[in-house]
């Protein structure tokens, strides 16, 4: 984890300035998302697996978030993951909340991620990020990382979907903080995200080769 | 997972290194090919590969860079990876599953530098691992009646199976091996034997689901146990358990939802000995019975609650395997040996228990105690709000008792005489042992037993009984119990002034 973009990140957040889009990596420690050149979140759109083309961060018209999860078939926390990413799709759609779940390793084929899809019963559109331009604008990590914009365009939460894995193999019974959630019921209510960088326990996304 | 043990392997590592003649230099740099692909095909791939329990294969260079940041993670920054539980310095087992800190260091090496892959002609082949059954076709094979639903997420679950085994005359068992359906659900299994017919009844009866809830199955024996990340348990050569004529399976199986819901119907292969062991196994426990005799009630917020007992060897005795047993706020567990010469031996330790990993372990070689010997078990409870594995939130009182939110412990050794001749009297003091450790116990055990009967009222879970808790016709043992005239009982009051209330648990047990 570069904790040192850290202070950037909040210092960019305080004076409102614009997101700067390189807060993922650092010069020792090459993050996958540095291997990428990163875009402005406005200009990315991606073809879902069901062939329809979204722009994922950026939030429904006259909504306020777009939320994207970072994934792959075989990552068995982000797995796990999925009955809680329906409900919270499921629940926030209706508000206004775009959400899009993000297969990042460049090598999956189409016809996997749909399988993967029908197989979890995964409701929220599927895209597959082959080069990377979403990781590389959000400075995800892990899956299943995830990223939230608002509707300026701005990055306003990067993190763990809730606190229910406390280490590897160490999972609660029950979750206690539900960060993405808090972010977005944050966000809905026009008020700042309180923690808009939690760590996300998981695996790492595959590099780019 | 000691979280500093990482960090002082890492100090430790690099001192050895930087003292001896290591082969593979600082400046050189390390490859798949030629360092990775060996310690990762040896270690990692008889789990990580298509078909078994692990995510992730591990079966050529593309498949380990991909999961390079991640290997990292949990076998260097973590030690998650190999699960390997029991501590290094406390006893040799078989198939043990660790790596040395040279491995160790090789790896992160190698992550750091970016994961060259080297001259692919220099890495070795897979190894041959074996299609199915991993000790060979079993002597019997079978299966669960019925699928058994796990659902996609929420509380891992816990259900009995009962198999029929249909033997006519009686065995001896030295292995079991497990082979779950969806192997990635299937976290591990115990093997109990029942010979009443009652494990049966109780899954016809219970009409919820496949198999049973295990409450009122009282095993007749044991058959050992499997955990993912091991391989089968087989006994070393010329041991074996007995397996009556008539018994059925019954196997208590931990459930991980992954996600999905999934359908689960294990087979499982048991392995025959051709001829009956001269010495029969027998087992111990410390304390005995789980720990059911030591009275254990663990105050909500106790970061460190203890249970030491400890057995002295009736005869000169072989220990052959050994595994722990406790549930989700236990946090270590140990054995140790006093031999009578004074001599301390370490025989087995987990740091960092973790009720997932309900592993069994074979010494190397049988392990001589001689009579007189000592063992000394330690086992330490974290009831607080801190230990992520607490099943409470806030933290409660915790009791003894066999769902998996109550607690248990007790280190549980496999043995058999060291004199052919020896097994009656060794079955005979181990026994006594046991009737002796339940003696020293009765005082804290009643005091649990009272403290279990009043608190079971404390409806808000504050670890204290006030008055608008308690039923009416409680009025009066309730103002009895607080003498103060508080207006509240703490569980210091029940152990003082609720000497009256031991009769009435002599007439009514709660549990």
């Amino acid at each position: 984890m570069p904790k040192t973009t850290f202070p950037l990140f909040v210092a960019a957040l305080c004076l409102g300035a614009p997101m700067p889009f390189a807060i993922s990596g650092t010069p020792e420690d090459p993050s996958p998302a540095a291997a990428a050149t990163a875009e402005a979140p406005a200009d990315i759109s991606l073809a879902t697996i069901q062939g329809k083309t979204v722009k994922p961060l950026v939030p429904p018209a006259d909504g306020k978030a777009a939320v994207v999860i970072f994934t792959t078939t075989d990552c068995p926390i982000a797995n796990g993951y999925v009955p809680e990413i329906n409900r919270i799709f499921s629940e926030y759609s209706p508000k206004g909340v775009s959400l899009t779940l993000v297969q990042v390793d460049p090598d999956l084929a189409t016809d996997e991620a749909v399988k993967h899809a029908e197989e979890y019963r995964i409701e929220p559109p599927v895209v597959i990020d082959r080069k990377h331009r979403l990781v590389a604008a959000t400075g995800a990590e892990v899956t299943p990382e995830t990223a939230v914009f608002d509707a300026k365009g701005q990055l306003v939460y990067l993190g763990r979907i809730d606190d229910q894995y406390a280490g590897y193999g160490d999972r609660r019974n029950q979750a206690r903080v539900h960060d993405l959630r808090n972010a977005l019921d944050a966000i809905l209510a026009g008020k700042p995200v309180e923690h808009a960088r939690v760590e996300s326990l998981g695996c790492y996304i595959p590099e780019l080769n | 997972m000691n979280p500093h043990s990482s960090r002082l392997f890492v100090l430790f590592g690099s001192g050895v290194l930087a003292a001896s003649n290591f082969p593979v230099s600082a400046s050189e740099e390390v490859t798949f090919a030629e360092h990775i692909a060996p310690i990762v095909y040896e270690n990692c791939t008889v789990c990580h590969r298509p078909g078994e329990a692990a995510p992730f294969s591990f079966t050529d260079y593309n498949s380990v860079k991909r999961r390079a940041r991640t290997i990292q993670r949990v076998v260097i920054d973590e030690g998650y990876m190999p699960p390997w539980h029991p501590e290094k310095g406390w006893g040799e087992f078989r198939g043990t599953r660790r790596l040395t800190p040279e491995q160790k260091d090789l790896i992160g090496r190698w992550v750091a530098a970016g994961a060259p892959e080297g001259d692919p002609a220099l890495t070795p082949a897979l190894p041959e691992f074996p299609e199915g059954w991993h000790l060979g076709k079993p002597d019997l094979v079978v299966e669960m009646d019925e699928d058994f639903e796990i659902h996609a997420e929420g509380n891992d679950i816990y259900r009995y199976f009962a198999l029929p085994l249909n033997l006519s005359e009686d065995k001896w068992v030295r292995a079991v091996e497990v082979r779950p359906a969806v192997r990635s659900v299937v976290h591990h299994v115990l093997f109990f034997l029942d010979n009443t017919g009652k494990a049966r009844t109780l899954q016809q009866e219970d009409q919820k689901a496949a198999g049973f809830s295990g409450k009122g199955f009282k095993a007749t024996g044991s058959l050992g146990g499997w955990a993912v990340g091991g391989t089968p348990l087989e006994l070393p050569e010329g041991h074996a358990r007995p397996l009556p004529k008539g018994s059925d399976l019954v196997l208590q199986t931990h459930f991980h939802p992954t996600g999905k819901v999934e359908r689960e119907k294990t087979r499982i292969g048991i392995y025959f000995a051709d001829t009956a062991p001269e010495r029969r196994l027998l087992e111990f426990q410390v304390p005995p019975n789980f720990g059911s005799p030591v009275g254990i009630t663990i105050a909500p917020g106790d970061s460190e609650y203890v249970v030491e007992d400890h057995l002295i060897i009736p005869e000169d005795t072989d220990l052959i395997s050994v595994w722990g047993h406790a549930h989700q706020v236990c946090t270590s567990m140990q054995a140790e040996a006093t031999l009578p010469d004074g001599t301390k031996q370490r025989l087995f330790r987990i740091g960092g228990w973790d009720f997932n990993w309900q592993g069994q372990y074979a010494y190397e070689e049988p392990l001589r105690l001689p009579k007189g010997t000592q063992i000394d078990a330690r086992i330490t409870y974290d009831n607080s709000a801190e230990n992520s594995s607490n099943p409470n939130t806030p933290p409660k009182r915790i009791y003894w008792g066999e769902q998996s939110t109550d607690e248990m412990g007790s280190l549980i050794f496999q043995c058999v005489a060291a004199e052919k001749g020896r097994q009656a009297e060794l079955a005979q003091g181990l026994n006594a042992q046991a009737r002796e450790s339940k003696q020293r116990f009765e005082e804290r055990r009643r005091l649990a037993i009272r403290t279990y009967m009043v608190m079971r009222l404390d409806e808000n879970a504050d670890d204290v009984l006030s008055k608008d808790e308690v039923p009416a016709e409680y009025a009066v043992p309730f103002t009895l119990l607080d003498q103060d005239g508080s207006k509240t009982v703490t569980v210091a009051e029940i152990e003082k002034n609720g000497a009256f209330l031991d009769e009435m648990a002599k007439k009514k047990k709660p549990r």
